[in-house]
C-alpha cells in the first residue's frame, strides 16, 4: 500500500492481497497438532475462498467497466419485502410443519412480478428527458452538469412518463 | 498442583504488563487533553505521518508479541508436560468423572467406589469427589448428555465435559483439604446448582474410602 | 411510491410526490433510507434487549433470588446476549456503513439497493421470529448465544421457540450479508472518478476490511445453523463428538470475525471523529489503513482460541495469532493518540464519546490478550471474567463507538443538532455507569463465580460486587433515558437546524446538505476537489489563503501554520 501511487481502478489487488494472506495462515495450521486436523484448514480455505471469488468479481467487473459511480437506481423495492417474506414463511414452515408452505407462492408471485416492473430498462438514460428522473445523474463535479430549468422538465416527464405506466389520463 | 503457581506467574506478568501500558496511554491522554484543549490556542498540526516512527514502533509491538507468545506458550507446555508426568506416575490415582443433566458421578478406578448426587437447592446433596493428597490423580472426564465443564475455581482446575470423547486433568493435590467445585459450561436449567465437593485426604483414610465402597469419610 | 424521485432537493419536489409517506420508506432503493431503516431497528432493539439486561441484573443483585424462574433467566440471557450481538450492534456496524460509505467515496446510490433492502427485510423477518420464541409454549431460546449442541438439540431443548430462534439467526445474519456485500462493492467499484483508494477515508477503509470479514466469515454462521436445524430434526446427531466440535469450529469461525465487525467500524468512526475534532488529518493514515487490513486478515485465523478449553483444538496456534493481532491494534491506538497530540481539541458530544472509547476498549483489548492466553483462559473462560472482558470491548468500546457515531452524523441524517447539555449528561452517566457495571466483573470471575448463572448463595460471597454492578446498570438506563429524551425533544422541536457542515467536517458526507438529496450530491452540492482523504480541510485551506503550490499538497498533508479557529 503505497500511497496514492496505488490504481484507482484495480481494487482486486486488496481482496488478492487479503486472501493470500489468509491462505498462508490457514496453511500454517499444518504446523500444529489439531486434533480434529483437516476440519480447521478446510474451514479457513473455505473462508479465503469465499473472499477470493469476490475479489475475482471485482476483478472482472472492473474490467469490463463496471468501476465509476452507480448511475442506474431501480424505482422501488417490493421484490425485496416479497422475497424476504417468502425467506420468513419457509423458515416458518421448517418450525412449525408444511402447511405454512401454502402461503408462499403469493409473496413469490409479487416478487417475481415486481422484479420485472423494478428494473430499469437499459435504455433509460437515453429515454427523452431521462437524465435526472429514472437514474441519478453523474455526480456533478464543480458544476452543474443541468441547469435547474432543464430538471425541472425533466421532473415534468418523469410525472408523466409514471402517470401513463399506471393506466392514468395524460 | 501445577495449575494454581502457573496461572497466577501468567496472570499476575500479563495484569502487570497490561497496568503499566493502561497508565502510559492514560495519562498521555489526559495530559494531551489539556494541553491541546481549543482554549489553550495551539494551533492543529499539519503533520501527516512519521513514517519511521511508526515502523519503528511496530517492529517494537511485535518484538512484545514475540516475547507474550514465547513465554505463553512455555508456561502451556509445562503445564502439558507436568499433566503427562502425572499421568504416567505408577501411584497415579484414576478417577472416571461423569457429569450428565445436573450433576456428577465420581467412579474410582482403584476400588469399589463410586459416588454421586442430585446436585438439588440442599447443598448436602451435593456428591463429593474424594481424591487422595500428595500423589498424581487422573480425572478422566466425561458426559451422558450435553457439554459440561468441571471447574475448581480455588486450585484453577477447569476442563469442559463432552459426550461421546474423553478429556483428562490431571494433577496433584499437595495438601489435604475441601474445595468447591462447579460446572462453568452451561448445560441448561439446573447449572447454577451443579456443584460438588473436592476432598483431598490423606492417604491412609483415601484407602478406606475405596474400601468402604465410598460409604466412610 | 417514486423513491428514486428527480435528484433534486427536496423543494423541486411536487406536492403531490408522496416521497415522504410509509409506502415510499418501505420500498426506497435510497442507501440512506435503507440504512436508517436498519440503523433506527437496532436502535430500538437496543433498549429492548438493554432492558432484559435489566431484569438479568436485578435478580442477580442479591443472592438466592428468584425473580424469574430458572428457564427464563436462560431465555433472558440468551436473548439479550444473542440480540445485542446479531441484532444490535452487528447491524449498526453494517448498515453506519451502507449510510456513509456511498457519501464519502461521492457515489450517488449504493450498489444493488435492492439487494440491500432485502438485507434489511430479512434482518427484521429474523428479529421477529427470535422475538415469536417469547411467545410460545415453553418460552424463548434458552441455550446462549453460542447455541452449542447437543444441549440445542430438540432433545434438550425441545421449545419451538429454539427453533424460532435458528431460523432468526440465519434470518437476520444472510440479510447483514447482503447489506455488507453491497457496502463492499460500491466501495471498490462505484466511487467518484477522483476518489481515488488512498483518498477514502478512515471510515470507508474500515468498512472494507470488516466487509471482507463478513464475506469470509459470516457464511459459516450459515452453515452452523443448518447443522443445528438438522440437529433439531435428527437430534442423533449430536451423540458424536465430531459434530459437536464441528459446531464449534463453524460458529466460532464466524464468531470470532464477529467480534470485529463489532470493533473496526467503531475505530472508523473514531478516528473521524477525533481528527475532525482535533482539526487535522488522521495521523498515520497509511499506517492505519494497512493494519486494518491486516488485523481483518488475522482476525480470520483466531477462532480457536474459544476453543482452549475444549481439550480438542491446537492451543499454540490460536493463540500465537490472537497474540499478534495486538501489532495492528497497537497501530491504530498509535493513530488516535498522535492525532490528539498534535490536534486543536474541541470537546463536542461526539468527541467525549470518542475520547472515552479509547482508554475503555483498551481495558477490553488488554484483558483479551489475557485470555488469549491458554493457562490464563482454562481458569478464567466461562466466568464472569469473560463477560467483563467482553462487556468492555462491547458496551464501553462499541457502544461508545455507536454514540460518537449518533452525535457525530444525526446533525446529518437529519438536518438537526441534538442539544449539548443532555448530550454531556448521556455521556457522564454512561461513563460511570459502564465502569461501575463492568468492572466488578472482573473481581466476580477471579472469585470464581460462572457466567450463565442463575442465582448464587450468600456463602458464595458474590453479593458485594453484584450489589456494585448492578447500581451502575441503573446508571447506564438513566443514560438511555436522557438520550431518548434529548432526541425527542430535538425532533419535535425543530429550534436547531444542523445546516451543512455543523462540525467543520473533513469528508465529503458535509459537503452536501442536511439531510443529504436522494442522490447525495446535485447541483447546490456538488464535489469539492477530492485531493486526500480529508477534502474538505484541503478545501478550507485553500480558501484560508494558504500558499499552495500547486502540486498534490494534501497526500500528505499540506503545510499549516497557524490559524486556528
Ligand atoms: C452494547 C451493549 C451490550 C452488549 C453487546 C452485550 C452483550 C452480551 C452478551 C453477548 C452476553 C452473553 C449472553 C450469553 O452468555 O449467552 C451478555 C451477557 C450479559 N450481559 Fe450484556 N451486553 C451489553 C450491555 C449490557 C448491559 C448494559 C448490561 C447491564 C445492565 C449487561 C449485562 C449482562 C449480564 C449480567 C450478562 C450475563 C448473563 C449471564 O451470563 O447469565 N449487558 N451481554
Ligand atoms: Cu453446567
Ligand atoms: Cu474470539
Amino acid at each position: 500500500m503505497t500511497g496514492p501511487a496505488v490504481k484507482a481502478d484495480a481494487p482486486a489487488h486488496i481482496v488478492g492481497l487479503w486472501a493470500t494472506l489468509n491462505a498462508a495462515l490457514a496453511g500454517a495450521i499444518v504446523l500444529y497438532v489439531e486434533p480434529l486436523f483437516p476440519l480447521p484448514l478446510v474451514l479457513h480455505l473455505v473462508g479465503a475462498a469465499l473472499v477470493t471469488i469476490f475479489g475475482v468479481a471485482v476483478l472482472v467487473a472492473g474490467r469490463r467497466g463496471g468501476a465509476g459511480p452507480q448511475l442506474r437506481l431501480p424505482y422501488r423495492s417490493v421484490a425485496a419485502l416479497a422475497g424476504a417474506t417468502v425467506a420468513l414463511l419457509l423458515a416458518l414452515t421448517w418450525v412449525f410443519g408444511l402447511w405454512v408452505l401454502a402461503l408462499v407462492p403469493y409473496p413469490l408471485l409479487v416478487a417475481v412480478v415486481m422484479v420485472r416492473r423494478e428494473r430499469l430498462p437499459v435504455d433509460a438514460t437515453t429515454q427523452a428527458g431521462a437524465p435526472g428522473t429514472r437514474s441519478p445523474v453523474p455526480v456533478p463535479v464543480e458544476r452543474p452538469l443541468t441547469t435547474p430549468e432543464v430538471c425541472a422538465r425533466a421532473l415534468e416527464i418523469h410525472h408523466a412518463q409514471q402517470r401513463r405506466g399506471r393506466g392514468e389520463a395524460t | 498442583m501445577s495449575f494454581l503457581p502457573i496461572f497466577r506467574d501468567i496472570f499476575w506478568l500479563e495484569v502487570a504488563i497490561a497496568a503499566g501500558v493502561f497508565l502510559v496511554i492514560a495519562v498521555l491522554l489526559a495530559v494531551t487533553l489539556y494541553r491541546r484543549r481549543a482554549g489553550a490556542g495551539r494551533p492543529a498540526s499539519s503533520r501527516a505521518d512519521n513514517l519511521p516512527l511508526e515502523i519503528g514502533y511496530a517492529v517494537g509491538l511485535l518484538g512484545v508479541a514475540i516475547f507474550l507468545v514465547v513465554v505463553t506458550a512455555n508456561a502451556n507446555h509445562r503445564q502439558e508436560q507436568v499433566q503427562q508426568a502425572a499421568r504416567a506416575a505408577p501411584d497415579v490415582a484414576r478417577i472416571d468423572v461423569t457429569g450428565f443433566q445436573w450433576c456428577w458421578e465420581f467412579a474410582h478406578r482403584d476400588g469399589p467406589a463410586s459416588e454421586t448426587g442430585t446436585c438439588a437447592e440442599d447443598p448436602a446433596t451435593r456428591p463429593t469427589l474424594v481424591v487422595p493428597a500428595g500423589r498424581p490423580v487422573e480425572l478422566r472426564l466425561t458426559s451422558r448428555d450435553v457439554v459440561h465443564a468441571l471447574w475448581i475455581p480455588d486450585l484453577a482446575l477447569k476442563s469442559d465435559v463432552y459426550p461421546d470423547h474423553t478429556n483428562v486433568l490431571a494433577t496433584t493435590f499437595t495438601e489435604p483439604g475441601t474445595w468447591l467445585g462447579r460446572c462453568s459450561e452451561f448445560c441448561g436449567t439446573h447449572h447454577p446448582t451443579m456443584e460438588f465437593w473436592v476432598r483431598a485426604v490423606p492417604e491412609q483414610e483415601y484407602q478406606q474410602y475405596l474400601a468402604s465402597g465410598g460409604a466412610s469419610v | 411510491m417514486t423513491a428514486t424521485e428527480p435528484d433534486r432537493t427536496q423543494q423541486d419536489v411536487p406536492p403531490s410526490s408522496r416521497r415522504g409517506t410509509a409506502a415510499a420508506w418501505l420500498t426506497t432503493t435510497d442507501h440512506k433510507r435503507i440504512a436508517l431503516l436498519t440503523l433506527g431497528t437496532a436502535l430500538v432493539l437496543f433498549v429492548v434487549v438493554g432492558l432484559i439486561a435489566l431484569v438479568v441484573r436485578a435478580q442477580l443483585t442479591l443472592p438466592d433470588q428468584h425473580l424469574v424462574s430458572n428457564d427464563l433467566y436462560n431465555g433472558l440471557f440468551t436473548t439479550h446476549g444473542s440480540g445485542m450481538i446479531y441484532l444490535v450492534v452487528t447491524p449498526i456496524a453494517i448498515a453506519l456503513g451502507l449510510y456513509l460509505v456511498p457519501l464519502q467515496v461521492g457515489a450517488p446510490a449504493v450498489a444493488a439497493p435492492r439487494l440491500a433492502m432485502a438485507g434489511f427485510w430479512l434482518y427484521l423477518a429474523g428479529t421477529v421470529l427470535i422475538f415469536a420464541g417469547f411467545a410460545t409454549a415453553l418460552g424463548p431460546a434458552a441455550g446462549g448465544w453460542y447455541a452449542y449442541p447437543p444441549l440445542n438439540s430438540s432433545r434438550y431443548l425441545p421449545g419451538a421457540g429454539q427453533s424460532l430462534w435458528i431460523a432468526g439467526v440465519f434470518l437476520a445474519v444472510l440479510g447483514m450479508i447482503f447489506q455488507a456485500g453491497t457496502v463492499l462493492w460500491t466501495a471498490l467499484l462505484k466511487r467518484a472518478r477522483s476518489v481515488t483508494l488512498m483518498r477514502m477515508p478512515v471510515f470507508t477503509w474500515s468498512t472494507i476490511a470488516t466487509n471482507l470479514m463478513v464475506i469470509g466469515a459470516f457464511p459459516s454462521l450459515l452453515a452452523a445453523m443448518a447443522l443445528l436445524g438438522w440437529g433439531r430434526v435428527f437430534p442423533d446427531i449430536f451423540t458424536e463428538n465430531l459434530w459437536n466440535i464441528a459446531y464449534q469450529h463453524l460458529f466460532w469461525f464466524f464468531a470470532h470475525p464477529v467480534v470485529y465487525v463489532m470493533f473496526f467500524p467503531f475505530v472508523g468512526v473514531v478516528a473521524e471523529v477525533l481528527s475532525t475534532f482535533a482539526g487535522r488529518r488522521f495521523f498515520g493514515y497509511r499506517a492505519t489503513v494497512v493494519s486494518l487490513l491486516v488485523f481483518a486478515a488475522f482476525s480470520m485465523s483466531v477462532w480457536g482460541h474459544h476453543m482452549f478449553s475444549t481439550g480438542q483444538a491446537s492451543n499454540d496456534y490460536y493463540s500465537l495469532t490472537s497474540i499478534l493481532l495486538l501489532v495492528p491494534a497497537g497501530v491504530e491506538y498509535f493513530g488516535f493518540l498522535a492525532t490528539l497530540v498534535g490536534g486543536h481539541l474541541r470537546f463536542t458530544v461526539p468527541m467525549l464519546f470518542a475520547i472515552a472509547f479509547v482508554p475503555q476498549f483498551l481495558v477490553g483489548g488488554l484483558t483479551g490478550i489475557m485470555v488469549a492466553t491458554p493457562v490464563i483462559d482454562y481458569q478464567v473462560t466461562d466466568s464472569y471474567f469473560i463477560v467483563a472482558h467482553w462487556h468492555y470491548t462491547l458496551a464501553a468500546g462499541s457502544l461508545f463507538g455507536i454514540f460518537a457515531a449518533f452525535h457525530f452524523w444525526f446533525p446529518k441524517a437529519t438536518g438537526l443538532l441534538l442539544d449539548e447539555r443532555l448530550g454531556r449528561w448521556q455521556f457522564w452517566l454512561l461513563v460511570v455507569g459502564t465502569n461501575t457495571t463492568f468492572l466488578p466483573m472482573f473481581w466476580l470471575g477471579l472469585a470464581g463465580m460462572p457466567r450463565r448463572l442463575a442465582t448464587y448463595l450468600p456463602q458464595d460471597g458474590f453479593t458485594t460486587a453484584n450489589v456494585i454492578s448492578s447500581a451502575g446498570s441503573v446508571l447506564i438506563a438513566l443514560s438511555v433515558i436522557v438520550t431518548i429524551a434529548n432526541v425527542v425533544t430535538s425532533v419535535r422541536d425543530r429550534r436547531r437546524p444542523a445546516g451543512d457542515d455543523p462540525w467543520q467536517g473533513l469528508t465529503l458526507e458535509w459537503a452536501t446538505a442536511s439531510p443529504p438529496a436522494p442522490t447525495n450530491f446535485d447541483d447546490q452540492h456538488p464535489l469539492p476537489r477530492i485531493r486526500s482523504f480529508t477534502p474538505l480541510l484541503d478545501e478550507r485551506e485553500r480558501e484560508e489563503g494558504e500558499e499552495r503550490t500547486g502540486d498534490d499538497p494534501a497526500a500528505h498533508g499540506g503545510l499549516r501554520s497557524g490559524g486556528s479557529s
